[in-house]
């Protein structure tokens, strides 16, 4: 994007603009036969969809119990509508992007300014967008022959409003995907009328409140409430800049100083109005975070050309690093006035809270480069670090060397009087690095008291006196960095005039003192303790092969692929059984012994040593009291294949991605089971002898029922609707086990097509040194068994606790149109 | 040298900025003490008070895993959370409250943390069997402890007891208990005393129970219970089952199908002496469907008890009869119980008299153990109390069955996920555990 600098006076600028469309790239499946209510039985505000069949309604309005107002309670159920909540609350979204550069300068002076501006807008209705100004500047400048200097500025401002997603109860996909189908989420504000006539202004709605009586809450917020009542924006200012003096005192010796800022305020705002379904008498934080990162290096390097065929240079180095955060805000709950805009201050209880950190390090760096007939490279470093976070009881000093070594065997003489191999490489590397851990945990705290049980309620003992407690996290004072060492080697290797590429990398990382907070018993008066815990192995293949089928002046046509494998394994981890990393406390993702990091994790079925399924004394299965390792979301291998085809000015590209296999705990699924909701719930079946459901009701022969027949190994019971909001059939209600699925998949990834325009005549006629045009097409086609949305989405974002789907956002498909001008 | 050099330029850049400056290192015998009442709260009165409520059917979980909680489909896993309360919260913050305390002198407060401590033991002891119970809240780099019988724990915790009985003298300072003794110590002491008596009734020791119950909270207008105060402010002091009720997880506990209000209309209904409109209006909605998070039991700022008189008195009157056969000295304290019903929810609850349990008599359908089994299993409403209780007596609560689609009793609580993680002690369960009575029970 950066266009190369002129050593002249010329001025090159260079405007963009992109024009992006998202939509869904697919649905969750949904049913839409059976309403809202219970045992086969319409029930107004009921919370599951376990009701009639929505086909055998007599059709019409609803009879209602109080004809006065709309939305009083049905009393007859007779509307055959039905809504697709799958789909409701999201669009096709458009984004804008556009951004002019101007470089140019002289022998003494070069410049690059560029201003960029975007608009990006999410697929859900309102609320969801993201918006960023940016400015640059970079001059580089000559004060005499030895002395010059770099100086970058950049500043950056963006604004952003988010809908609140994944596990709470005013998550925009738990109410949308939860209400029944028969059951419209419009309109979601009401002037309620309550039986005595009173009135109240602009109540919530929803499928567990239809009528929106403000004396029972909402259950889940109505998804369009959470997209235009509930407010998350984010404001942040970023400034980054960097200064460089080098001085070349001679040839072969030269002094950089460099020093670098980069820091930003993030200011926030999250609003839950009076009404939402988590705090019912409102809620809103307002918070600043600060923060700020100085860098600073000082480098000597020295050349040396020891004949024509050997060099090499020597690098000294010193940096320091200073990283701080700055968070000061505070929640308000309980509304003094509802209607009043709003602020923390306009609040009976107020919770404000700070949190500051600061850390440290400096580092001692060398470097040494050797150079032989320009085929052979070699380097060797070190780096001597500290640290602010390391223990009292642990050194305060690593060192971390590295080495690389490369052969370019093509270049040997022997290799010059053929046409068969164009290239030829082989390639080494050894390096050894360092993690921090996390500030302040070498040792334990006390703090304010307050404790959760996990569903909610929490009591804090500011309102009893104000208590302390110690902290469950023991400090552990003999903290030391993770060590992460890693053996590289490959080669590369290309035919026929460069028409064949071949590159084979394998590689073995070993990760030792691993920090994770491990379990401690919590019988011991503490529960976790950050430790340099685990060892962890990787290792694994890349294969990449390039093929130039046709490269003729006008017609260019190439094939690149890639395949990649990567083992990793937990091989030790100080005696505990397992690490909790991201998740639920059923259905999570963990670090255990003998596994992959980030397997997943929960309850399973009761079995016994044969591994057939403990039955119940009505034939159905249980769950077992203790969890376990359910599946592996690590994949067997990856891959990806692009074809780029290229005539005059156009340029066509498309990239196939394969990911074979990789599970994913399809928790959405298991909730759904629950609600009764999922498309898969349509099921109809009668029964051919007498059935036994999940609480021992009988089914008699002949008679339908919503659901089938399965042996578990105790003869045929009926899987009816009591399996699954009261057996084990849901994620609520049963194991974890029964929801993993295979992630694999085949995606077309991007399609782009693109053309340039830069002929002579169209430079000549328009005074421009080239125009291009742009179509791309991104994750246009999903292939794969997985019932879920794209099992690609992660409930905790790019974390090491990837396959949990837990009403996720769905994924997108995109269109990008986009357009350049160089002048 | 070289490296030496290098560390020393290095560190000097990086010492001294590990000392948090959010968080102290140390806290005050005081400030600890509530911390440690504070986490009480929680445990007693929310989770192990949510499944006891619903296996004695006094409550129904009616909705996602509050359903498969109340049909007995447990995991370890929902145990951690409560474990994690009653040992790294309360249990730790108890005993750090009572080494500072007591290294500084300050004995009364050291024997009303030991109380504190007893109470979460004993009530740990009754819902797990076999427990650890460290006499240290450092493990000092040994985190594996030892699995306890149940019954040494039971006598330690009486021993604890004791020890606070012997040593407390006067009141604590004021603004030093997060209860509603506000740290007056001879209601502390008989609170003491009502605990010796619940937990050696749980071991069967009616004689020991009677003896300790005669100092215990007796008061019939409920100025000697403890309770725990509430206000509404969520997350903050708020009652712990209107926060989960309205505020956190509406529906998922319910009354739907319960044991109780029924047993109370029953009661209302078939005996002149008795009208329990008053309680079952405290605890129920009008139709007894759900629990009054209104104006009653559940309400945002209703006080949630730990020890109520009527417990008091029905241990003196099951204990009088089993040790001493006593139907006289029963009746007297069953109709003390009775009493303080009236006085606290209203209604009606006239003594009882022991014609009344003869043929022709009122109660002659049932038998006074029963009347005061049935009559405890109420007055123990909603409190984990009532679990220890049915689970003792065998569930020989009149109309008291298992839920649907089960023909067991779910006998104790399934030790923690999180424990079983890292304390190799800790016993292996299977499903079919859960039915299998603790020590004390078998």
């Amino acid at each position: 994007m950066v266009p190369t600098r002129c050593k002249s006076n010329d001025v090159k600028i260079s405007l963009q603009s992109e024009l992006t469309v998202d939509q869904v790239n697919k649905n969750v499946n949904l049913q839409n036969k059976y309403g809202q209510g219970i045992g086969g039985s319409y029930v107004w505000g009921y919370p599951l969809s376990w009701g009639d069949p929505i086909a055998e309604r007599p059709g019409g309005e609803d009879v209602r119990a109080r004809p006065g107002y709309e939305y009083s309670e049905i009393t007859q159920k007779n509307s055959r509508q039905t809504y697709d909540h799958a789909s409701e609350v999201f669009q096709d979204a458009y984004s804008w992007k556009n951004s002019l550069s101007v470089s140019g300068g002289n022998d003494q002076t070069t410049y690059y300014l560029s201003v960029a501006n975007s608009r990006n807008n999410g697929v859900v209705l309102a609320n969801s967008n993201f918006n960023r100004n940016s400015f640059r500047l970079n001059v580089d400048h000559n004060f005499t022959e030895k002395l010059s200097s770099k100086v970058n500025a950049n500043y950056i401002q963006s604004n952003s409003d988010r809908i609140q997603m994944g596990s709470n109860i005013s998550g925009l996909l738990l109410g949308t995907y939860r209400t029944p189908p028969d059951f419209n989420n419009q309109p979601y504000l009401v002037n309620y009328v309550a039986p005595n006539g009173n009135v109240y202004q602009d109540e919530q709605r929803s499928y567990r409140d239809p009528a929106g009586d403000p004396n029972s809450g909402p259950g889940y917020d109505n998804p369009l409430w959470t997209i235009y009542k509930n407010r998350n924006h984010s404001d942040v200012k970023r400034i980054m800049g960097s200064a460089e003096l080098k001085y070349n005192m001679y040839d072969w010796l030269n002094f950089v100083e460099r020093v670098g800022v980069d820091t930003y305020t993030d200011r926030r705002y999250q609003l839950l109005p009076p009404g939402n379904a988590t705090v019912p008498s409102g809620s809103l934080t307002e918070n600043e975070i600060n923060q700020y990162q100085f860098n600073n290096d000082f480098i000597i390097r020295a050349f040396k050309d020891f004949s024509e065929d050997y060099s090499g240079n020597i690098l000294v180095g010193y940096n320091l690093n200073h990283r701080a955060t700055d968070e000061l805000g505070a929640t308000s709950t309980n509304f003094i006035l509802d209607d009043a805009p709003k602020d923390v201050g306009n609040a009976v209880d107020r919770f404000p809270f700070q949190t500051k950190t600061v850390e440290r390090t400096s580092a001692l760096y060398a470097q040494a480069e050797f150079n032989a007939f320009d085929q052979l490279y070699m380097k060797v470093s070190g780096r001597s670090e500290s640290a602010s976070t390391y223990g009292e009881n642990s050194d305060k000093t690593y060192f971390y060397p590295s080495a690389n070594i490369a052969w370019q065997f093509s270049d040997l003489d022997a290799f010059q009087d053929q046409n068969i191999l164009s290239f030829g490489k082989i390639r080494a590397s050894y390096g050894k690095a360092g993690t921090q851990p996390s500030p302040y945990s070498t040792r334990t705290n006390y703090l304010r008291a307050s404790y959760a049980n996990g569903w909610g309620p929490e009591i804090s003992a500011t309102y009893y006196g104000g208590g302390a407690m110690r902290s469950s996290q023991e400090g552990n004072s003999s903290l030391k960095p993770e060590i992460t060492t890693e053996f590289e080697t490959g080669v590369d290797l290309r035919f026929l005039d460069d028409r064949i590429g071949l590159s084979f990398t394998r590689y073995w990382k070993k990760t030792t003192d691993a920090l994770l907070s491990i379990d401690v018993p919590p019988s011991s008066g503490y529960s976790s303790r950050l430790a340099n815990a685990a060892e962890i192995e990787n290792r694994g293949y890349e294969v990449s092969l390039d093929l130039n089928w046709i490269r003729s002046r006008d017609f260019q046509w190439n094939t690149h692929v890639i395949w990649s494998k990567n083992d990793n394994k937990v091989t030790s981890l100080a005696g505990v059984n397992n690490v909790f990393l991201n998740g639920f406390t059923d259905g999570s993702s963990r670090a255990v012994e003998g596994y992959s990091v980030g397997v997943l994790y929960g309850s399973k079925w009761e079995r016994d040593d044969s591994g057939n399924l403990i039955l119940d004394e009505n034939g159905f299965p249980q769950i077992a009291p203790a969890a376990d390792v359910l599946g592996d979301p690590t994949p067997d291998w990856t891959s990806g294949i692009r074809n780029t085809f290229s005539y005059k000015g156009f340029t066509l590209t498309a990239l196939l991605d394969i990911k074979q296999g990789g599970d994913v705990w399809n928790g959405t699924k298991g909730a759904l089971y629950y609600f009764g909701i999922h498309g898969d719930q349509t099921w109809s079946t009668t029964a051919d002898q007498d059935l036994v459901n999940y609480l021992g009701q009988t089914i008699p022969s002949g008679t339908t029922f919503r659901g089938y027949v399965k042996d578990f190994g105790g003869g045929p019971v009926a899987i009816d609707e009591t399996y699954f909001w009261a057996g084990p059939g849901s994620g609520f209600t049963g194991p974890t086990e029964q929801f993993i699925e295979d992630g694999s998949y085949v995606r077309l990834r991007e399609v782009g097509l693109t053309y340039t325009l830069q002929t002579k005549a169209f430079r000549d006629f328009t005074g421009l040194s080239s125009i291009r045009f742009g179509v791309t097409g991104r994750n246009l086609k999903l292939w794969t068994d997985y019932s879920g949305v794209d099992p690609e989405t992660n409930l905790t974002g790019p974390s090491n606790g990837q396959g949990l789907d837990y009403f996720n956002n769905p994924n997108t498909r995109t269109w990008l149109f986009s357009l350049r001008v160089n002048y | 040298m070289f490296s030496m050099a290098c560390n020393t330029i290095n560190e000097s850049y990086t010492d001294g900025y590990n000392t948090d400056p959010n968080n102290p290192t140390d806290a005050n015998a005081e400030k600890v003490f509530i911390g440690g009442e504070s986490a009480l709260i929680e445990y007693m009165e929310s989770e192990p008070a949510w499944f006891a409520s619903m296996w004695t059917r006094q409550a129904t979980g009616s909705d996602r895993q509050f359903n498969r909680i109340h049909q007995y489909g447990v995991n370890n896993e929902d145990f951690s959370s409560m474990w994690f309360l009653a040992y790294t919260r309360a249990l730790t913050n108890l005993k750090i409250a009572e080494e500072k305390a007591s290294e500084t002198g300050k004995n009364n407060l050291v024997a009303v943390a030991k109380i504190n401590e007893a109470m979460v033991m004993g009530t740990t002891a009754a819902l797990w069997g076999n427990v650890p119970y460290p006499d240290s809240p450092h493990p000092d780099g040994n985190y594996v402890y030892e699995y306890l019988p149940q019954a040494d724990v039971y006598d330690m915790v009486q021993t604890k007891l004791d020890e606070a009985i012997q040593a407390l003298g006067t009141d604590l300072p004021s603004g030093v208990d997060a209860f509603s003794y506000a740290g007056n110590a001879d209601l502390w002491v008989k609170a003491a005393y009502t605990l010796k008596a619940r937990f050696y009734m749980h071991t069967g020791n009616y004689g020991d129970a009677l003896t300790a119950a005669q100092n215990g909270v007796l008061a019939t207008d409920g100025s000697e219970d403890l309770m725990i105060p509430h206000g509404s402010t969520y997350q903050g002091d708020m009652n712990l089952w209107y926060s989960f009720m309205v505020y956190d997880r509406s529906g998922y506990l319910t009354a739907e199908d319960n044991l109780a209000y029924g047993m109370m209309q029953d009661n209302s209904d078939n005996h002149a002496k008795t009208d329990e409109s008053g309680r079952m209006a405290y605890f129920y909605n009008a139709d007894g469907t759900d629990l009054n998070t209104s104006d009653g039991a559940f309400a945002i700022d209703a006080s949630y008890p730990l020890i109520r008189a009527s417990e008091t008195h029905l241990i003196m009157a099951e204990a009088e009869l089993k040790e001493n056969n006593d139907d006289a000295a029963a009746l007297t304290h069953l109709n003390a119980a009775r009493q303080y019903a009236e006085n606290m929810y209203g209604g009606t609850y006239d003594d009882l008299t022991l014609l009344d349990f003869q043929v022709g008599g009122d109660y002659e359908n049932t038998t006074l153990q029963q009347e005061i089994y049935d009559e405890t299993y109420l007055a123990l409403m909603f409190q984990v109390e009532a679990f220890d209780f049915t689970r003792r007596i065998d569930w020989q609560v009149t109309g008291l069955t298992p839920v649907s689609g089960n023909s067991q009793f779910p006998e104790r609580f399934l030790y923690s996920q999180d424990e079983i993680n890292s304390n190799p002690n800790t016993p292996e369960q299977s499903a079919a555990d859960l039915y299998k009575p603790t020590p004390a029970n078998q």
